[in-house]
């Protein structure tokens, strides 16, 4: 252990005075002081104007943007009145007021006849893809022909109007 | 400002070149390094001046520099497949084959081991001054110097077997063996 710290001791020593002292030391370190000084100069520099000009920008886009949109007046929740139940189906007295389009849950349609109920998927705005599966035989083009027999065939053939050509 | 930071450099930017050279084992990284340091604390001169030691504080400076370098140079390991040792055949020889071989297990060794030794053994700091200069605690130096004295004995202990190969008759006693003769 002490021979090892010995040994140690006496390397470094021998190599430390190996080192051959540098004349131009001074200089290298003034040259290399200038340079870090102009480096932190140009990056302060840089960093005030890149902060200046998004202020700039920030500003400029906070002008432009529009002010708050007037928030809708609240709407009430319409009360329908109640259903009167005859023989199972579900008549109205009276067709409901209309709602607006905007609640989303609300049926936007009001029925066409009373004592038929609309189905999920079988609205006129909706495109139903599946039901043209249900009609066999004819194009789609000749779906106009055929006489509507009820309020559903009437949206079908309102459906097929809304959506593309069909190629086969 | 100026006179005084000129003048400290003169007097004492030998002393830091030789400390650096130690740490780093490289001459040109090592001048490299007194020199970064020197720039840097050139614009801060007028309160390290004032300092009780600025020179501690620069060979602190030049230590934490040297342990965050990035890249380890790769030429402070040597591969050798015929190792100069060999051809040492006195025991001055051997000696000084066995400095320089030490000098070179001293570059093998991790950063901070190294620059635990430099300051122990050159600088002759005490565990606690170490701790201070590297930001470690005590006990982290003291293993490190534990694992690295561990490692240059290990190493040397591997030399001092291959060394006397091409010494004195006396000191191989193993080549009567492979003679077949009995020793």
């Amino acid at each position: 252990m002490t021979d090892l710290d010995a040994l140690l001791r006496d390397v470094l020593h021998r190599q430390a005075d190996r080192v051959t002292p540098s004349t131009d030391l001074l200089s290298r370190v003034h040259h290399r002081s200038d340079h870090l000084r102009r480096r932190r100069r140009v990056t302060t520099g840089v960093t005030i104007l890149t902060a200046m000009s998004v202020s700039v920008l920030v500003v400029s886009n906070l002008d432009r943007a529009p002010g708050p949109e007037p928030v809708p007046p609240a709407v009430s929740p319409t009360v329908f009145p109640s259903p009167v139940s005859s023989s199972g189906i579900t008549v109205f007295t009276e067709s409901p007021p209309s709602v607006p389009r905007t609640t989303g849950a609300v049926p936007t349609d009001p029925p066409s006849k009373a004592g038929i109920t609309y189905t999920e998927g079988a609205s006129r705005n909706s495109p139903q893809p599946d039901k043209r599966t249900e009609i066999s035989g004819p194009s789609p083009t000749s779906v106009s022909s055929v006489s509507p027999t009820n309020s559903t065939m009437t949206d079908l053939r309102d459906t097929w109007s809304a959506t593309p050509s069909y190629h086969p | 400002m100026d006179d005084s930071f000129d003048g400290f450099v003169v007097q004492r930017g030998h002393a830091l070149l030789r400390f650096a050279r130690l740490l780093c084992g490289d001459a040109y990284l090592a001048e490299d390094l007194v020199q970064e340091v020197l720039a840097r604390v050139h614009r801060r001169w007028n309160r390290i001046g004032r300092m009780r030691a600025p020179e501690a504080y620069l060979r602190t400076a030049i230590v934490r520099e040297y342990l965050s370098l990035r890249r380890r140079k790769v030429s402070t390991e040597r591969v050798m497949a015929q190792v100069p040792e060999t051809l040492a055949s006195s025991d001055t020889e051997r000696e000084v084959v066995l400095r320089e071989h030490l000098w070179h297990l001293l570059s093998g060794l991790p950063r901070k081991q190294r620059a635990v030794l430099v300051l122990r053994f050159y600088c002759d700091l005490s565990d606690d001054e170490i701790a201070r200069v590297l930001g470690r605690t005590r006990s982290t130096v003291r293993s490190q110097a534990s694992r690295a004295l561990a490692r240059l004995r290990t190493e040397l202990s591997h030399q001092k077997a291959v060394v006397p190969a091409c010494g004195p008759a006396e000191n191989r006693p193993w080549e009567t063996e492979c003679d077949g003769e009995a020793p």
